[in-house]
């Protein structure tokens, strides 16, 4: 194994550790992917979406049993989700891979910026 | 009938229902463009519009984009199968960091984890932005 799969599968478990700790961390795989790693950007967001769904599975399992949240609107969120998922998906695939990449970054520092004031607040 | 259909106060719960509806669409939207996201809009639902205490947000924001994220997936492999084949080596890792991570969850300070990931992402998201 070379360096830069290494730190490919690296940088994959530091994500999903983000991920099971609640802090986020999905589109830094995404980006390390399509930047490093010779991976076009729509390969990177669908490895990315894989890793994510094996990473949260454990903790949204841990969580339902432990919070019990509303089931009513989980379901009517998660509906309404799917089908954007459904529109949002199929675009991709039909997308410039620049733009692609742009809103990435774009929602990623967002995101930063979001998770930085969040844990700013509640100090 | 528009402006008092919006006036009236008893139609509050239906139109946080119909604004939460679209904010969700939205939310997958950008899930199912982007690969990633969603979350953070479904957090913002439930803590702004449904005022739901922070844990059971997180416990609902899991729940909700966990399904998002496979449909999502599943359309990616249809387009492309061979994405899965590209994904499998990294599964063992995803796996192991997501059980960690929900392990050490209440173990340690997550807001120490919080400002190390808002620098990485806000590094990332910077930088694909101008590369």
């Amino acid at each position: 194994m070379n360096a830069e799969v290494a730190a490919r599968f690296a940088v994959c478990f530091l994500t999903a550790l983000f991920c099971g700790m609640g802090a986020g961390g999905g589109g830094l795989l995404t980006l390390y992917l399509s930047t490093f790693s010779g991976f076009t950007q729509l390969q990177a967001q669908g490895i990315n979406l894989i890793s994510f769904v094996s990473a949260s599975s454990p903790a949204s399992v841990m969580n339902l049993v432990k919070y019990k949240p509303d089931m009513r609107l989980i379901s009517f969120l998660t509906f309404a989700g799917a089908a954007g998922c459904i529109i949002g998906a199929l675009f991709a695939s039909y997308s410039n891979q620049l733009l692609l990449r742009r809103c990435c970054g774009a929602f990623l520092l967002f995101t930063g910026l979001f998770s930085f004031y969040r844990a700013a607040k509640n100090g | 009938m528009l402006i008092n259909f919006f006036m009236n106060g008893q139609n509050k719960a239906e139109i946080t229902l119909a604004v939460s509806g679209i904010l969700a669409l939205f939310a997958g939207v950008l899930n199912g463009f982007i690969g990633t996201g969603g979350g953070v809009i479904m957090l913002l639902i439930l803590r702004y519009l449904y005022k739901t205490d922070e844990k059971s947000a997180y416990a609902s924001v899991a729940a909700v984009v966990l399904p998002m994220a496979v449909i999502s997936a599943a359309i990616y492999c249809f387009r492309s199968p061979e994405l899965l084949y590209s994904a499998l080596p990294f599964l063992p890792f995803a796996l192991a960091g997501g059980a960690l991570g929900a392990f050490l969850l209440g173990k340690v300070k997550t807001r120490a984890v919080s400002y190390i990931f808002s620098a990485l992402a806000v590094f990332a998201g910077a930088s694909a932005l101008v590369r």
